[in-house]
């Protein structure tokens, strides 16, 4: 696959969107180009897909209508960088590496992962509201992001927030896009606070873990004197293999990390912090469907003390004996991928897994099996209310129709 | 319904001790904590004081048949005329629903009502060692319920974020008079993030009957510095200069000489009278990490003029520091009987640059301007001095208060940090945002209160219809394209 983020061409390869057709792509390269094909699209009466790097096209239902891709490549100029402010404005198509790339020239960064960052644009993210591990010690996009500006199906861009780091004028419009898969506008760039890289960082590794280990170690890591970045716990085979990840200043995280060594009680390597930084590039590269059409990914949600015993009960499915298993005990959900999506096993999959936990979505799954399935599943709350958001923002429903929660 | 017959009528749904209706009674809903020279008061005709969600449910259903206003309140500590009822109408004041319902600290997070005050919560989780991280100034006082309308801040918001990073889900009441559930109860919510646009949101959207809410465990250790400088510039350069060392602190706060001047006499926190600015810098975390940051911070503190340094990590002389901080709004009473608190902020790097201007706008209007401020997110609070008794001091006050905006608005800066636009920066929002812009929140309101009855007159500037301005939009954009049929 190409990774290059100026040669990459996102929008040519999409041909369908789980399953439908895909229509003629348009690159508009201004926000106000974005509005207008909007309005035209609205006029038309066409249904319109807006795609970023095209990494996550797994991700919602199968649209009703597919007519227009609307990519944002074109819109990818990091816009104000303020190192000393510490705020950054991006347009939606700068790839996640991108921007990465220009903070760490000045020490700073984002503390956001995502699979293929390469490609992965700031609008994917922000729309689909992806996170990593990394999520448990430093929060998603959610908790950065500043202001936005956003191209309406009227034909109209609205901003809202601002350039600064705390701002309350106004209603937070920057929440309301933040994972509404692009079903109210189309958000053609935001501003964010940005962090210190942190200095250093540590990553405590456990392998072959007994499963009955497991709640002391998360007490160990959890219940501590020490802030832990990330931990996750994956299965292998019959036992468990657990993270964690501990960042900031080069004594403190030597020293947290032999201290955290010590408190689980289990043997144990510790990662220097080059090896710590591409042990968790890789770990979050797992999540990336790439080019294999059978690749599937479920991600449980549920509330973080009852994690490990999720996890625990899903291990012993026999639907997911060859299934990849990881928890995120300190924050409440357990991934399950494979890569061998066919519609038969998965569907006893998913009726297994919903059973035990119905706040369940479907991250990924096999084109062929998208348009018998409610990804999002139909546990959510007040979709009525949703509605009627949707109902003021796209009243034609030419956004991504159908592709969101309860129809939307 | 005349207002004996809407009265009997609420008093059937709350009882009698839980409306307020005679005119005495009402007086004291007619302010909220703004400087009344920047804010109309207005009366509403009832103050109803339910005791659970079921009793604002039913409220707002009468008050939507009725077509009458309706007003949430918390603790009234509000800084922006957010709970002043200006078109009349009801009042729901969330003050009786103050139970703290559920703490969950395997989840961390804790099921409270809306009027919770704020502090009263962290009180409760702080011998588990747990807090609740949003900190207004007004904490003692303020209501969960009302941080959560105005997406209140605080010190420490600096690391730990405002009230929108900490709430996790919400049962509100909408503008029918249906309850919800949004967000999630620990687990993550799927769908539109409806908990974060009710933050914040003024109380224009409906109203929260209760909140789940992070708790965080508190740092191993805390320690606070207080460092002095020969004048604000210098004091400037060390808040940039540290957080271009990529140092988080939990706060970093600025006090400039009037301020001292008003606090030390009055609560002998050890301020030398004679600093052009004071810091006060806080770092928690683990006792190792704390101890190699503050060395750290005092080195650069030192480098851009710091006078002295003091360091505090025992919890009384901790507490005495930052008493000067909390209380310094209350001090200013020693200098003149009232005061205007402004909340712009504006990037980090202008701090000195606008702490010039304010000396300059202090100047040519003649008014003494202190300042107190949260530098660290360059969250400013310039506190206009005068005696509200005095016409030609009250529009010197409001000349001051605009040209200062206006400024800020020109370098990049926000109209409000933490306070909210309620009435008293409605007809500011044009300096910040475009028509299209102001459509777009519109479009918030309008989707959940298209009768507008919730909290009408504030936030958006003053004539603004939100129902009206997307019909007309809708209606030119008909004409562009041929669409939306009217």
């Amino acid at each position: 696959m190409m990774q290059n983020s100026n040669g990459y061409r996102p929008s040519s390869r999409v041909r369908s969107i789980a399953g439908v057709a895909a229509g003629e792509v348009t690159e508009p390269s201004t926000p106000a180009e974005v509005a207008e094909s909007l309005a035209t699209a609205v006029a038309q009466g066409s249904g319109v897909v807006p795609v970023g790097g095209g990494t996550h096209l797994g991700i919602g239902n199968a649209p009703a209508r597919a007519d227009v891709v609307l990519s944002t490549r074109k819109l990818d100029r990091i816009l104000v960088y303020e190192p000393a402010d510490m705020t950054l404005s991006v347009e939606a198509g700068a790839t996640l590496q991108q921007v990465q790339g220009t903070l760490a020239e000045r020490g700073q960064g984002m503390p956001i992962e995502v699979a293929n960052p390469a490609s992965a644009t700031i609008g994917g993210v922000l729309a689909t509201a992806l996170y990593g591990p990394k999520r448990l010690g430093w929060g998603t996009l959610r908790d950065y992001l500043i202001g936005i500006a956003v191209a309406y199906p009227d034909g109209t861009v609205g901003k809202a927030g601002g350039l600064v780091v705390k701002n309350v004028s106004g209603f937070d419009l920057m929440r309301m896009h933040h994972g509404a898969l692009g079903t109210l506008g189309v958000i053609v760039s935001a501003n964010f606070k940005v962090l210190p890289a942190p200095r250093s960082e540590r990553t405590v590794l456990l392998e072959s873990v007994e499963m009955s280990a497991l709640p002391a170690i998360r007490d160990a890591c959890l219940n501590w004197r020490g802030k832990v970045a990330a931990f996750q716990i994956d299965k292998q085979n019959e036992s468990a293999s657990v993270a964690i990840r501990i960042d900031g200043r080069v004594r403190t995280t030597e020293l947290l990390a032999t201290e955290l060594a010590g408190r689980v009680a289990q043997p144990s390597s510790i990662l220097d912090p080059d090896a710590s930084r591409s042990f968790w590039s890789s770990y979050v590269a797992r999540f990336d469907a790439g080019n294999d059409p059978a690749f599937w990914w479920l991600r449980c949600h549920v509330q973080p003390s009852q994690s490990l015993g999720l996890f625990a009960q899903l291990c012993q499915l026999p639907e997911l004996a060859s299934a990849a298993m990881s928890a995120a005990p300190g924050l409440g959900y357990v991934d399950i991928r494979g890569d061998d999506g066919n519609a038969d096993s998965l569907d006893r999959v998913l009726r297994h897994v919903r059973a035990l936990c119905p706040r369940t979505r479907v991250v990924a799954m096999p084109e062929s099996m998208r348009r018998d399935h409610d990804v999002w599943g139909d546990s959510v709350d007040s979709v009525d209310l949703m509605r009627q958001l949707k109902q003021e923002f796209d009243p034609e429903r030419i956004l991504n129709p159908g592709r969101f929660v309860g129809g939307l | 319904m005349g207002a004996n017959a809407l009265i009997e009528q609420l008093q059937r749904i709350l009882g009698p001790a839980n409306v307020v209706h005679s005119a005495t009674d009402l007086m004291v809903f007619e302010y909220d904590g703004s400087v009344d020279a920047a804010i109309e008061t207005a009366r509403p005709v009832a103050v109803v004081l339910p005791e659970t969600a079921e009793q604002v449910a039913a409220i707002v259903q009468l008050a939507s048949r009725e077509g009458l206003p309706i007003v949430p309140r918390g603790a009234g500590t509000g800084l922006s005329g957010g709970s002043v009822a200006q078109q009349g109408g009801i009042v729901i004041a969330t003050t009786r629903m103050n139970r703290i319902l559920e703490v969950d600290f395997d989840n961390r997070i804790a099921l409270v009502e809306p009027g919770v005050i704020n502090l009263e919560l962290s009180d409760y989780v702080v011998p588990d060692g747990y807090f609740f991280a949003p900190d207004p100034s007004s904490q003692r006082a303020c209501t969960i319920g009302g941080n959560i309308a105005e997406n209140s801040g605080g010190p420490h918001c600096l690391k730990y974020g405002v009230t929108t990073n900490h709430i996790l889900g919400l049962e509100i009441v909408t503008p029918d008079g249906k309850l919800h559930w949004i967000g999630g109860r620990g687990e993550e919510s799927l769908g539109y993030d409806l908990h974060g646009v009710w933050v914040g949101s003024e109380g224009l959207i409906g109203i929260v009957t209760k909140a789940m809410v992070r708790l965080t465990p508190s740092p191993e250790t805390v320690s606070v510095q207080l460092t002095d400088f020969i004048d604000v510039d210098s004091a400037s350069n060390a808040v940039t200069e540290i957080i271009a060392a990529g140092i988080v602190p939990a706060a970093l706060e600025m006090m400039d000489n009037l301020t001292i001047q008003a606090v030390e006499p009055a609560f002998h926190a050890g301020y030398p009278m004679d600093a052009g600015a004071v810091l006060l810098v806080e770092i928690d975390g683990v006792r190792e990490d704390v101890a190699d940051t503050a060395e750290e911070i005092a080195a650069i503190c030192r480098l851009a003029g710091a006078r002295s340094v003091r360091a505090a990590t025992e919890k009384s002389e901790r507490d005495l520091l930052w008493k000067g901080r909390k209380m310094a709004i209350a001090a200013m009473g020693r200098l003149a009987p009232s005061y205007y608190l402004h909340d712009t902020v504006v990037p980090r790097t202008r701090l000195a640059s606008t702490l010039a201007q304010v000396g300059a706008i202090s100047r040519d209007f003649d008014l003494p301007i202190a300042n107190m401020f949260h530098a660290g997110d360059g969250n400013l609070h310039p506190l206009m001095l005068f005696d509200r008794k005095n016409h030609d001091q009250v529009e010197r006050v409001l000349g001051a208060s605009k040209e200062l905006i206006k400024y800020c608005i020109d370098i990049g800066g926000a109209l409000t940090g933490e306070h909210g636009i309620g009435t008293e920066k409605r007809d500011y929002m044009t300096l910040v945002y475009t028509t299209d812009d102001l459509a777009a929140m519109a479009g918030i309101k309008h989707a959940f209160d298209p009768q507008a009855s919730f909290n009408p007159e504030k936030l958006f500037p003053r004539g603004y219809m939100c129902g009206e301005v997307r019909a007309l939009r809708n209606a030119a954009l008909a004409q562009k394209y041929g669409i939306y049929p009217m």
